[in-house]
């Protein structure tokens, strides 16, 4: 009886002992794990063809979990019989009394469920890969429903419009990725209700969408309607490019190509574009056409030199090709020939601009007139100023040799007649000569500065700090009485012209040892610092002073912001020193007060 | 300063106040000495060549009218009867210049003249003793 009921159940089912041997088995465990009956029976379950059954995991269901539960349903077991191969298995098991023989028995059912689970799991991994493929595709893809409420939004999109799952998902696709209005004017929230209505209308579409943070972007949508069996429009299925660079390179180029349009068609110079491999001309601009006096007509089609362009150019072959090579072609200041075949001065250049070469000409006519006079004028200027140099120069010379004679004379006088005069008589003398040595003093100035203006400084390094030294030395030899504090950065060094240099320091130092005769404290600073690259000298003192609205008058010659009998100068000692800088390419300038010094600074270039 | 047979210099000056002043300055260093004056190179030249006896030492000027001091000293290095003579070129120039030609055209010395009166007498002495013939060298 027992026996029978095992074996007409049709999945696969064994008895076995308590010590699990089999007792009895159906024929379906004998067709699918393909042992005969003789071999099976009375055999512990793990010895089952060539201990095929040796299961780990049967062997605790058995041994471990059966004895506490009586039962066990549904347990997968995975194993590899080497007869039949990979199985998947669903094992049930009871454990009961078999009362025809009054001992525990245990029944145990094998469904195999390979073939289903193999299915199983293949559409898992379709599945799997399907998700995977439209969450992680590079393109948007949503899903909306009639109304335009998002019901699908895959992770690339979430990313691109940076807006979660859960706040995407059941939200209106206008105020969230679909501004109101586009940049343009063009109203979206109509076109998204067209869309659900015309959908096929909008197979393929360009529009402005928005991110979270309201930036915009373009993006090039595929749209699908999904439709139900009835026909009626269930859903929209969008799939989304991001074309908002490539939008912004269109609209570069054409911004580029207008304005090269534009910067064409006004420019002053003459433009020809000259198709590369015909070698003919295909676009002029209007200064060409004013330029030659050819039509536009008459020069389209035409080679550069039927117009007058490029004629001592043999091969235009030969150019382009060397044009390829080097990407430009400079002519300079060559001839052009225009209609009426007047020639005209021109600089030509050939640039080569992928498809075609473009062809600067620009007359240079004005210019060449320009720098012809200019450089006259220059030349005049330099004759003029070597004549006034030279009239200053036989000017001073003529005064100074009258100014002699007068001065010899006075001198004489006083030697040889003083005692036929009387004290006045002799004051008026000493005047008269005193004056006569301060105009020779100004004149030699004068020629001085005449002459100077003539030199070229010959620089070398030299110690500006020892020169200063023995200047201020010379000075106190002159004026032994007096005591000035003198400071004198050590070792500060230049290099320029050493003798114009100590012109200059002699006459600075001068005028501070000048003005500072007047005080008890007189006090002369030289030193210098850093600006920039340049050193800045400065001479300092805290005589006199002077004015600061004069500060740059000062510099002019003859003048003085001293009366004459206050301090002896001819005024011209600044005008030198200015010059002297100047030509070493240097600064000078001044700083002061009335009764608080002054500070000369100056820079050698 | 001593000189023991009487010697003459040639004054070439187109300056009457120059001229004095130089003249009160020789005198006053040797009244012994003698001194002819022409007023511009023509009569310079016409005096040296007119046959009285040739002086010992010309002075002269740079910058005149006419013939200039240069002209009149390529005139005399010219003419083998003068070509001897020691010619001072004494001008009121300070032009290296006019030194470098004047020295180039033949002169033996140059004397830019001194502003100070006393500076000049020091000078034209010590040119006068260079040139003019001393007690005990004849």
């Amino acid at each position: 009886m027992f026996e029978d009921i095992v074996e007409t159940v049709r999945e696969p089912l064994i008895a076995l002992d308590s010590d699990l041997r089999v007792r009895s088995a159906n024929r379906s465990f004998y067709d699918l794990f393909k042992v005969r009956p003789e071999e099976t029976i009375g055999n512990l379950i793990y010895d089952l063809g060539n201990r095929q059954w040796d299961i780990p995991g049967l062997r605790t269901l058995l041994e471990d979990i059966l004895p506490q539960n009586n039962k066990f349903d549904d347990y997968e077991v995975e194993h590899t019989f080497s007869g039949v191969g990979h199985k998947i298995m669903l094992l049930n098991a009871r454990r009961i009394i078999h009362k025809e023989i009054g001992a525990q028995m245990i029944l145990l059912a094998i469904e195999d469920i390979t073939d289903r689970k193999r299915a199983e799991r293949l559409l898992e991994a379709n599945e799997a890969k399907y998700q995977e493929l439209v969450q992680n595709v590079n393109s948007i893809i949503l899903k909306m429903d009639t109304e335009g409420k998002v019901t699908f939004f895959n992770k690339f999109a979430q990313t691109f419009f940076d807006y979660t799952e859960k706040e995407i998902l059941g939200s209106h696709v206008v105020g969230t990725i679909v501004p109101e209005t586009e940049s343009d004017g063009l109203d979206l929230d109509f076109m998204i209700k067209d869309i659900e209505a015309n959908p096929e209308k909008y197979i393929n579409n360009e529009n402005e969408n928005m991110r979270r943070n309201g930036k915009r972007v373009w993006v090039a949508w595929t749209n699908k309607s999904i439709r139900d069996g009835t026909g009626k429009v269930t859903a929209i299925l969008s799939i989304g490019n991001d074309i908002t660079e490539r939008r912004r390179m269109e609209t570069e180029l054409k911004d580029y190509e207008e304005r090269f349009r534009r910067l064409f068609e006004t420019s002053k110079d003459g433009l020809l574009l000259i198709d590369k491999q015909t070698g003919d001309i295909v676009n002029v601009n209007p200064a060409i056409v004013e330029m030659l006096g050819y039509s536009s007509e008459e020069f389209i089609g035409k080679k550069p030199e039927d117009i007058g362009l490029l004629k001592e150019i043999k091969d235009f072959k030969d150019t382009i090709e060397e044009l390829i090579q080097s990407g430009f072609i400079n002519y300079e200041n060559v001839f052009a020939e225009t209609k009426q075949g007047q020639l005209i001065s021109v600089d030509i250049h050939l640039v080569d601009r992928a498809r075609f070469i473009q062809c600067n000409v620009r007359d240079i006519t004005e210019r060449l007139r320009t720098e012809a006079s200019l450089k006259q004028s220059n030349a005049d200027l330099v004759e003029l100023n070597q004549d006034l140099e030279s009239f200053i120069y036989s000017v001073s010379h003529d005064l100074r040799a009258t100014l002699r004679t007068i001065s010899a004379f006075i001198k004489i006088l006083t030697k040889n007649y003083a005692e036929r005069l009387d004290d006045q008589g002799r004051d008026y003398l000493t005047r008269v000569y005193t004056s006569s040595e301060k105009m020779n003093k100004l004149i030699e100035d004068l020629l001085y500065l005449s002459h100077i203006s003539r030199q070229e400084p010959c620089r070398s390094q030299f110690n500006m700090s020892d020169k200063a030294s023995s200047i201020i030395e010379g000075l106190h030899k002159v004026n032994p009485g007096r005591s000035v504090e003198v400071i004198i950065q050590k070792g500060l060094a230049a290099f320029a012209d050493p003798g114009l240099t100590e012109v200059v320091l002699s006459n600075l130092l001068g005028n501070a040892w000048k003005f500072t005769s007047k005080r008890d404290n007189g006090r002369i600073e030289f030193g210098a610092f850093g600006q920039g690259s340049k050193t800045v000298y400065y001479i300092r003192d805290n005589g006199s002073g002077f004015d600061p609205q004069y500060a740059t008058k000062m510099f002019l010659p003859f003048h003085r912001l001293h009366a004459g009998d206050e301090f002896e100068g001819t005024g011209i000692g600044l005008s030198i020193i200015k010059r002297i800088i100047r030509c070493h390419g240097g600064k000078v300038w001044a700083e002061g007060e009335v009764g608080k010094g002054a500070t000369v600074y100056f820079t050698l270039g | 300063m001593d000189i023991t047979t009487k010697q003459t210099v040639l004054i070439i000056d187109d300056d009457q106040n120059e001229v004095m002043l130089t003249k009160m300055v020789i005198s006053e260093i040797n009244p012994e000495i003698g001194m002819d004056v022409a007023f511009s190179g023509e009569a310079g030249l016409t005096l040296l060549r007119s046959g009285r006896p040739l002086p010992e030492l010309i002075l002269l000027d740079l910058k005149m009218r006419r013939l200039s001091g240069i002209d009149v000293l390529h005139h005399i290095r010219l003419d083998d009867r003068l070509k001897h003579l020691p010619v001072i070129i004494v001008t009121n120039s300070a032009l290296e210049s006019d030194k470098q030609k004047s020295i180039e055209a033949g002169a033996d010395d140059y004397l830019h003249k001194a502003f100070d009166i006393e500076r000049f007498s020091g000078d034209i002495k010590s040119l006068l003793e260079r040139y003019l013939v001393k007690v005990g060298e004849n």
